[in-house]
Protein backbone atom coordinates (compact mmCIF):
# COMPACT_ATOMS: atom_id res chain seq x y z
CA UNK A 1 0.00 0.00 0.00
CA UNK A 2 1.20 3.57 -0.92
CA UNK A 3 2.24 5.99 1.79
CA UNK A 4 -0.57 8.55 2.59
CA UNK A 5 -0.17 12.06 0.98
CA UNK A 6 -1.78 14.95 2.25
CA UNK A 7 -3.09 16.65 -0.76
CA UNK A 8 -2.40 20.61 -1.29
CA UNK A 9 -6.39 21.51 0.09
CA UNK A 10 -5.73 19.49 3.77
CA UNK A 11 -2.56 21.28 4.19
CA UNK A 12 -4.33 25.03 3.35
CA UNK A 13 -7.78 24.06 5.43
CA UNK A 14 -4.82 23.08 8.07
CA UNK A 15 -3.19 26.00 8.16
CA UNK A 16 -6.42 27.99 7.94
CA UNK A 17 -7.39 26.25 11.05
CA UNK A 18 -4.64 27.01 13.13
CA UNK A 19 -4.44 30.97 11.79
CA UNK A 20 -8.20 30.84 13.39
CA UNK A 21 -7.33 29.26 16.90
CA UNK A 22 -4.60 31.05 17.30
CA UNK A 23 -6.52 34.18 16.24
CA UNK A 24 -9.32 33.22 18.42
CA UNK A 25 -6.99 33.04 21.85
CA UNK A 26 -5.38 36.73 21.02
CA UNK A 27 -8.96 38.33 20.25
CA UNK A 28 -10.55 36.34 23.70
CA UNK A 29 -7.50 37.57 25.40
CA UNK A 30 -7.46 41.27 23.86
CA UNK A 31 -11.67 41.45 24.52
CA UNK A 32 -11.31 40.54 28.12
CA UNK A 33 -8.73 42.86 28.42
CA UNK A 34 -10.70 45.20 27.04
CA UNK A 35 -13.99 44.59 28.81
CA UNK A 36 -12.23 44.31 32.62
CA UNK A 37 -10.31 47.80 31.77
CA UNK A 38 -13.80 49.51 30.89
CA UNK A 39 -15.67 48.25 33.79
CA UNK A 40 -13.12 49.09 36.12
CA UNK A 41 -12.02 52.48 34.46
CA UNK A 42 -13.90 54.02 32.42
CA UNK A 43 -16.13 56.78 33.76
CA UNK A 44 -19.94 56.69 33.00
CA UNK A 45 -20.15 58.78 30.10
CA UNK A 46 -17.34 56.47 28.45
CA UNK A 47 -19.45 53.14 29.76
CA UNK A 48 -22.88 54.60 27.87
CA UNK A 49 -20.78 54.12 24.73
CA UNK A 50 -20.23 50.75 25.50
CA UNK A 51 -23.13 48.54 24.98
CA UNK A 52 -24.20 44.50 25.47
CA UNK A 53 -26.40 43.36 22.85
CA UNK A 54 -29.45 41.07 23.00
CA UNK A 55 -30.99 39.42 20.21
CA UNK A 56 -35.10 40.68 20.12
CA UNK A 57 -37.90 39.85 17.34
CA UNK A 58 -39.86 43.39 16.17
CA UNK A 59 -43.54 42.12 15.17
CA UNK A 60 -44.25 44.31 11.79
CA UNK A 61 -47.67 45.98 11.32
CA UNK A 62 -49.78 43.92 8.37
CA UNK A 63 -47.36 45.11 5.23
CA UNK A 64 -49.19 45.29 2.06
CA UNK A 65 -47.45 46.56 -1.20
CA UNK A 66 -49.15 47.28 -4.59
CA UNK A 67 -47.15 46.33 -7.29
CA UNK A 68 -47.42 47.45 -10.66
CA UNK A 69 -48.48 43.63 -12.36
CA UNK A 70 -51.82 43.83 -9.81
CA UNK A 71 -52.76 47.51 -9.86
CA UNK A 72 -55.15 48.36 -7.16
CA UNK A 73 -54.54 45.73 -4.66
CA UNK A 74 -52.05 44.65 -2.42
CA UNK A 75 -50.73 41.80 -4.06
CA UNK A 76 -47.32 41.93 -1.87
CA UNK A 77 -47.52 40.97 1.52
CA UNK A 78 -44.20 40.16 3.59
CA UNK A 79 -43.85 36.96 4.25
CA UNK A 80 -42.55 36.79 7.71
CA UNK A 81 -43.76 39.52 9.90
CA UNK A 82 -41.04 39.28 12.57
CA UNK A 83 -37.58 40.63 12.42
CA UNK A 84 -34.83 40.01 14.40
CA UNK A 85 -32.26 42.85 15.64
CA UNK A 86 -30.33 43.70 18.76
CA UNK A 87 -31.53 45.77 21.17
CA UNK A 88 -28.71 47.78 22.31
CA UNK A 89 -27.89 47.81 26.44
CA UNK A 90 -25.29 50.62 27.55
CA UNK A 91 -23.43 49.34 30.18
CA UNK A 92 -23.93 52.40 32.32
CA UNK A 93 -27.28 51.81 32.66
CA UNK A 94 -27.81 47.58 33.36
CA UNK A 95 -27.03 46.55 36.82
CA UNK A 96 -23.64 45.41 37.16
CA UNK A 97 -25.55 41.39 38.55
CA UNK A 98 -27.18 41.36 34.91
CA UNK A 99 -23.67 42.28 33.26
CA UNK A 100 -21.93 39.58 35.55
CA UNK A 101 -23.93 37.09 34.17
CA UNK A 102 -24.08 38.15 30.64
CA UNK A 103 -20.20 38.25 30.86
CA UNK A 104 -20.19 34.79 32.24
CA UNK A 105 -22.25 33.22 29.63
CA UNK A 106 -20.11 34.95 26.82
CA UNK A 107 -17.16 34.24 28.21
CA UNK A 108 -18.39 30.13 28.61
CA UNK A 109 -19.24 30.01 24.92
CA UNK A 110 -16.48 31.85 23.72
CA UNK A 111 -14.36 28.79 25.75
CA UNK A 112 -16.86 26.14 24.11
CA UNK A 113 -15.86 27.72 20.47
CA UNK A 114 -11.99 27.85 21.37
CA UNK A 115 -12.58 23.85 22.25
CA UNK A 116 -14.35 23.63 19.16
CA UNK A 117 -11.64 25.19 16.91
CA UNK A 118 -9.02 23.00 19.24
CA UNK A 119 -10.77 19.99 18.24
CA UNK A 120 -10.98 20.78 14.42
CA UNK A 121 -7.14 21.64 14.58
CA UNK A 122 -6.33 18.40 16.12
CA UNK A 123 -8.35 16.72 13.70
CA UNK A 124 -6.53 18.31 10.52
CA UNK A 125 -3.25 17.70 11.79
CA UNK A 126 -4.15 14.14 12.36
CA UNK A 127 -5.35 14.07 8.57
CA UNK A 128 -2.06 16.04 7.30
CA UNK A 129 -0.47 13.77 9.42
CA UNK A 130 -1.41 10.45 7.51
CA UNK A 131 -3.95 9.10 9.66
CA UNK A 132 -7.26 10.18 8.91
CA UNK A 133 -8.68 7.00 10.31
CA UNK A 134 -7.65 7.20 13.54
CA UNK A 135 -10.00 6.48 16.71
CA UNK A 136 -9.24 9.57 18.03
CA UNK A 137 -10.20 11.23 14.87
CA UNK A 138 -13.83 9.84 15.49
CA UNK A 139 -14.40 10.78 18.65
CA UNK A 140 -13.30 14.77 17.99
CA UNK A 141 -15.86 14.11 14.90
CA UNK A 142 -18.36 13.46 17.97
CA UNK A 143 -17.01 15.85 19.90
CA UNK A 144 -17.71 18.79 17.10
CA UNK A 145 -20.89 17.68 16.22
CA UNK A 146 -22.16 17.62 20.56
CA UNK A 147 -20.21 21.57 20.78
CA UNK A 148 -21.90 22.60 17.65
CA UNK A 149 -25.26 21.86 18.92
CA UNK A 150 -24.41 23.47 22.60
CA UNK A 151 -22.89 26.24 21.53
CA UNK A 152 -25.93 27.05 19.22
CA UNK A 153 -28.70 26.25 21.82
CA UNK A 154 -26.66 27.80 24.11
CA UNK A 155 -25.89 30.80 22.74
CA UNK A 156 -30.07 31.33 21.89
CA UNK A 157 -30.87 30.67 25.43
CA UNK A 158 -28.17 33.00 26.85
CA UNK A 159 -29.67 35.64 24.26
CA UNK A 160 -32.76 35.16 24.90
CA UNK A 161 -32.69 34.79 29.05
CA UNK A 162 -30.51 38.69 28.36
CA UNK A 163 -33.33 39.68 26.30
CA UNK A 164 -36.37 38.87 28.46
CA UNK A 165 -34.66 40.39 31.37
CA UNK A 166 -33.91 43.35 29.62
CA UNK A 167 -37.41 44.04 27.95
CA UNK A 168 -38.83 42.92 31.14
CA UNK A 169 -37.51 47.07 32.31
CA UNK A 170 -38.78 48.65 29.00
CA UNK A 171 -41.92 50.94 29.88
CA UNK A 172 -42.16 53.45 26.61
CA UNK A 173 -42.10 50.54 24.47
CA UNK A 174 -43.12 51.58 20.79
CA UNK A 175 -42.88 48.36 18.83
CA UNK A 176 -43.93 45.03 19.88
CA UNK A 177 -40.18 43.29 20.76
CA UNK A 178 -39.69 39.80 22.14
CA UNK A 179 -37.47 37.67 23.12
CA UNK A 180 -35.60 35.39 19.97
CA UNK A 181 -35.40 31.96 20.75
CA UNK A 182 -34.95 30.22 17.37
CA UNK A 183 -33.10 26.83 16.80
CA UNK A 184 -31.43 27.24 12.98
CA UNK A 185 -32.57 23.90 11.81
CA UNK A 186 -29.48 24.03 9.43
CA UNK A 187 -27.15 23.68 12.20
CA UNK A 188 -28.86 20.85 13.97
CA UNK A 189 -28.40 19.13 10.55
CA UNK A 190 -24.89 19.40 10.12
CA UNK A 191 -24.39 18.68 13.79
CA UNK A 192 -25.93 15.53 12.86
CA UNK A 193 -23.68 15.06 10.25
CA UNK A 194 -20.82 15.52 12.25
CA UNK A 195 -22.13 12.93 14.65
CA UNK A 196 -23.20 10.54 12.06
CA UNK A 197 -19.50 11.18 10.40
CA UNK A 198 -17.51 10.09 13.59
CA UNK A 199 -19.16 6.73 13.33
CA UNK A 200 -18.20 6.41 9.99
CA UNK A 201 -14.71 7.13 11.30
CA UNK A 202 -14.90 4.70 14.02
CA UNK A 203 -15.59 2.17 11.65
CA UNK A 204 -12.73 3.50 9.11
CA UNK A 205 -10.22 3.66 12.01
CA UNK A 206 -11.31 -0.35 13.32
CA UNK A 207 -10.72 -1.25 9.29
CA UNK A 208 -7.19 0.76 9.16
CA UNK A 209 -5.81 -1.33 12.12
CA UNK A 210 -7.19 -4.50 10.51
CA UNK A 211 -5.76 -3.38 7.60
CA UNK A 212 -2.20 -2.60 9.11
CA UNK A 213 -2.00 -6.18 10.66
CA UNK A 214 -2.59 -8.05 6.90
CA UNK A 215 0.41 -8.92 5.85
CA UNK B 1 -4.29 -16.49 18.23
CA UNK B 2 -4.70 -20.52 17.41
CA UNK B 3 -2.88 -20.20 14.10
CA UNK B 4 0.63 -19.64 14.32
CA UNK B 5 3.63 -18.82 12.03
CA UNK B 6 6.65 -20.97 11.78
CA UNK B 7 9.08 -18.24 10.41
CA UNK B 8 11.52 -18.33 13.02
CA UNK B 9 11.92 -22.13 12.66
CA UNK B 10 12.19 -21.54 9.01
CA UNK B 11 14.80 -19.24 9.10
CA UNK B 12 17.28 -21.26 10.93
CA UNK B 13 17.16 -24.04 8.07
CA UNK B 14 17.96 -21.99 5.40
CA UNK B 15 20.27 -19.82 8.03
CA UNK B 16 18.69 -16.16 7.26
CA UNK B 17 17.97 -13.78 9.24
CA UNK B 18 14.43 -11.89 9.13
CA UNK B 19 16.63 -8.59 7.71
CA UNK B 20 17.72 -10.84 4.86
CA UNK B 21 14.19 -11.99 4.11
CA UNK B 22 12.68 -9.00 3.74
CA UNK B 23 15.16 -8.01 1.55
CA UNK B 24 15.17 -11.13 -0.78
CA UNK B 25 10.97 -11.07 -0.98
CA UNK B 26 10.40 -7.43 -0.76
CA UNK B 27 8.43 -7.46 2.26
CA UNK B 28 9.21 -5.07 5.16
CA UNK B 29 11.21 -5.78 7.83
CA UNK B 30 8.45 -4.89 10.08
CA UNK B 31 5.62 -6.97 8.63
CA UNK B 32 7.80 -9.63 8.90
CA UNK B 33 8.01 -8.94 12.33
CA UNK B 34 4.17 -8.83 12.74
CA UNK B 35 4.07 -12.34 11.07
CA UNK B 36 7.10 -14.02 13.18
CA UNK B 37 5.29 -12.77 16.58
CA UNK B 38 2.04 -14.06 15.26
CA UNK B 39 0.22 -10.28 15.48
CA UNK B 40 -0.69 -10.21 12.33
CA UNK B 41 -4.57 -11.11 11.72
CA UNK B 42 -4.12 -12.03 7.83
CA UNK B 43 -1.64 -13.27 5.17
CA UNK B 44 -1.96 -12.87 1.76
CA UNK B 45 -1.65 -15.53 -0.69
CA UNK B 46 1.07 -13.29 -2.52
CA UNK B 47 3.27 -12.80 0.83
CA UNK B 48 2.58 -16.79 1.23
CA UNK B 49 3.83 -17.50 -2.25
CA UNK B 50 6.88 -15.58 -1.83
CA UNK B 51 7.47 -17.19 1.89
CA UNK B 52 7.28 -20.78 0.21
CA UNK B 53 9.35 -19.95 -2.72
CA UNK B 54 12.38 -18.28 -0.96
CA UNK B 55 12.10 -20.56 2.52
CA UNK B 56 11.35 -23.68 -0.23
CA UNK B 57 8.73 -25.02 2.19
CA UNK B 58 5.18 -25.78 2.18
CA UNK B 59 2.28 -23.11 3.15
CA UNK B 60 1.79 -26.20 5.71
CA UNK B 61 5.82 -26.17 7.30
CA UNK B 62 4.84 -22.49 7.62
CA UNK B 63 1.10 -22.58 9.47
CA UNK B 64 0.36 -24.29 12.59
CA UNK B 65 -2.96 -24.62 13.86
CA UNK B 66 -2.81 -24.71 17.70
CA UNK B 67 -6.15 -24.33 20.04
CA UNK B 68 -4.63 -24.68 23.02
CA UNK B 69 -6.97 -22.60 24.86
Amino acid sequence: MQAYRPDRVVRVLTFLVSMVYYGAWLVGALALSAVSAVELLAKRDTLMDFTIGVPVTVALPDVRLTSGWAAGTDALTLDDDRVHSELEVPIAVAPASFRAMMYVGLVVLYGLMLVFLYHLRQLFLRVRAGAPFDARNALRLRWLGLLLLASHVGAEAVGSWGASIVLGTVTNETLPLGASFEIDEKIVFIALVLIALAEIFRRGAALEEEQSLVV
Amino acid sequence: MPIQVNLERMLERRGLTLTELSERIGITLANLSILKTNKARAIRFSTLEALCAELDCQPGDLLKYDDAD
